[in-house]
């Protein structure tokens, strides 16, 4: 944008306008998210120290629904004075999303490199995966590339201490 | 700057990515030495890509074997690339319940298994996933144990090694990886090596080490160890390995005891536990907060209310001073002591002829060789390891039962009941809290 100030690479002073910058997603919609917010990101806070987050940043591994989540999630996390309790809450229910859903947001996290949204995704993962048998979790990841009958034999016989 | 994997990935190039992904994974493990012998008989897995394997692969990945679950929605975790997966596994692994947790993951499907045996994975499995027992040992259990200890978790080197030191008598091997773990600063390992040179388990009694064992024991207390404190704290009282300071000892005492009051009041399963024990517990002591007047009596119920919580049955004075605490529950045990417990209870509850237990239940070692351990020295009916397991099992049971004997003189002593045992020698404190050389 020709007409926004030169960016600084210091954070924004509380005098000044909150400094925006706009990420453009895979289908072409722009969100603008705070530079605090977007300091939440590894990626965008590279990009933010070598001056290039003058104009939209294209990503164009993470569609625009995705990237709105991503963006709601980044600023309520770089909100100050919001306690522990409610933030977990908020978290929570942000994950409560369909399996799909979540998935997309581990790999948005990853690419954008958002260690909180990294982890509350996979540990969100990790839950559906714990407690449930073999054959629950296949059915419920949709999980493919199963054993040959042989190879599940073998394995079962090696692991069944596990179940004494 | 790390490659990123996009979620553009054309049909193609994702099964040959896919293939390449699971093939490095089962040529490194197959490199390390894999575990589990499968003889793939379609070994799609373990080709490495390149030219005519690669194009060998990609046929037969379309000729799929037909689809379950329902044609309807995609495997989402084919999206995911494998350190995303790792990233997954890893927190299904620490936050396992059992081991049936993990190994249900492994038992899902080939990239769940080459990844769930990922060494990341098996260095974060939790001590619950690796709580074996002992009716379920067989060796893919041992095999499994030495994986996660190669792979550079703590917990599972500490558990295999009290396991080979203990239960399968190799003793060199188990003390080494107690040492493994040692190093790594596992609480429990530092606690357990220095049980072993307390007692010269493994040797012969001159193989006794009390310098070293106290050395281990303050480490192991440093990181917070309760049994560790006690056992420091006993030592410094008696000068046993290290030079006599009775105020240090008693400090480290009262630190045991505190430690484990507030371990019991913060956890919220043993909390609810130890307060219902508290509040049936009849007042003791104290004078009845009804007998007084008010100002007095709010004063003592402070002074009640203050002491609520320290409520020792001998009544004398704050119950954190005395060596054997408050009446909490009994704490959790180790999966490698549970183990222990079951494993010699399977074979007749002793390690060999005249071999006895600890007699506190939740530790589980066995003797070494005769007359390792020490016994009570009112009633010589029960021994102990060390002088932690004897104190919490005073207070958890033999309190109740311990009565004097007439004891006749042993035929079959040690021999050196006047050297390291001689201050321990006999006297028998209110609380029974001196033990003797058997």
């Amino acid at each position: 944008m020709s007409s926004s100030p030169p960016p600084s690479s210091a954070a924004a002073s509380p005098s000044c306008p909150k400094k925006m910058i706009a990420l453009r997603s895979s289908d072409g919609e722009t969100f603008e998210i705070e530079e605090a917010a977007a300091l939440q990101s590894k990626t965008l806070e590279n990009m933010i120290d070598e001056d290039c987050a003058g104009t939209p940043i294209p990503l164009p591994n993470v569609t625009g629904k995705i990237l709105a989540k991503v963006v709601e999630f980044c600023s309520k996390h770089a909100e100050p004075g919001v306690d522990d309790e409610s933030l977990r809450a908020w978290d929570a229910e942000f994950v409560n999303v369909e399996q799909a859903t979540v998935f997309d947001y581990i790999l948005a996290a990853n690419f954008l490199e958002i260690p909180t949204l990294l982890n509350l995704t996979c540990n969100v993962v990790a839950d559906m995966i714990r407690g449930k048998t073999p054959d629950e979790i296949r059915k419920f990841f949709n999980i493919k590339s199963i054993f040959s009958p042989e190879e599940e034999e073998e394995v079962r016989r090696e692991n069944h201490w596990a179940f004494e | 700057m790390r490659t990123r994997r996009g979620m553009c990935y054309s049909e193609s190039d994702l099964c040959s990515e896919k293939m390449r992904a699971a093939a490095a994974a089962a040529a490194a493990k197959a490199a390390a030495g894999g575990v589990v012998g499968v003889r793939r008989r379609r070994r799609v897995d373990s080709i490495p890509g390149g030219g005519e394997d690669a194009a060998l692969l990609r046929r037969k990945r379309r000729r799929c074997p037909p689809r379950v679950g329902g044609g309807g929605g995609d495997d989402l975790f084919d999206a995911l690339p494998d350190d995303l997966v790792l990233s997954v596994l890893c927190r299904v692994a620490g936050s396992a319940s059992s081991p049936a947790d993990l190994v249900n993951v492994l038992l899902t499907c080939r990239r769940f298994k080459s990844l769930g045996l990922h060494s990341m994975v098996l260095s974060k499995a939790s001590s619950n996933a690796l709580a074996v027992r002992a009716h379920g040992w067989c060796d893919s259990a041992h095999r499994f144990l030495k994986l996660c200890a190669d792979a550079g978790n703590v917990e599972a080197s500490y558990t295999l090694g009290m396991i080979r030191f203990y239960c399968l008598q190799s003793r060199g091997s188990g003390a080494s990886l107690m040492a493994k773990a040692a190093i790594g600063s596992h609480a429990p390992a530092l606690y357990s090596l220095a049980v072993i040179q307390f007692n010269g388990s493994g040797g012969s009694k001159n193989d006794k080490d009390l310098r070293a064992g106290v050395a281990l024991c303050a480490r192991a207390a440093f990181l917070g160890h309760v049994d560790a404190m006690r056992e420091l704290g006993h030592c410094l009282q008696d000068g046993y390995g290290v030079r006599q300071n009775v105020a240090e000892g008693r400090r480290f005492l009262v630190q045991a005891n505190a430690r484990e009051l507030a371990a019991v009041l913060s956890s919220p399963s043993a909390a609810a536990a130890a307060a219902s024990l508290l509040s049936t517990r009849a007042w003791l002591a104290w004078s009845s907060p009804h007998a007084q007047p008010p100002q007095q009596q709010q004063q003592q119920q402070q002074q009640n209310h203050q002491q609520h919580p320290l409520r020792h049955a001998a009544g004398t004075g704050c119950p954190l001073l005395s060596d054997f605490g408050c009446n909490v529950p009994a704490p959790e045990a180790h999966p490698a002591n549970r183990f222990m417990a079951e494993w010699f209870a399977a074979r007749g509850g002793s390690a060999g002829p005249g071999l006895r237990l600890c007699s506190h239940v939740g530790c589980g070692r066995p003797e070494t060789r005769k007359h390792e351990f020490r016994r009570c020295s009112v009633c010589g009916a029960v021994n102990y390891c060390s002088r932690a397991c004897q104190a919490l099992d005073w207070k958890l049971r033999h309190k109740a039962e311990c009565t004097p004997v007439e004891r006749w003189v042993d035929d079959d002593v040690d021999g050196d009941g006047d050297g390291d045992g001689g201050e321990h020698d006999g006297v028998a404190g209110l609380n029974g809290d001196v033990m003797e050389e058997s």
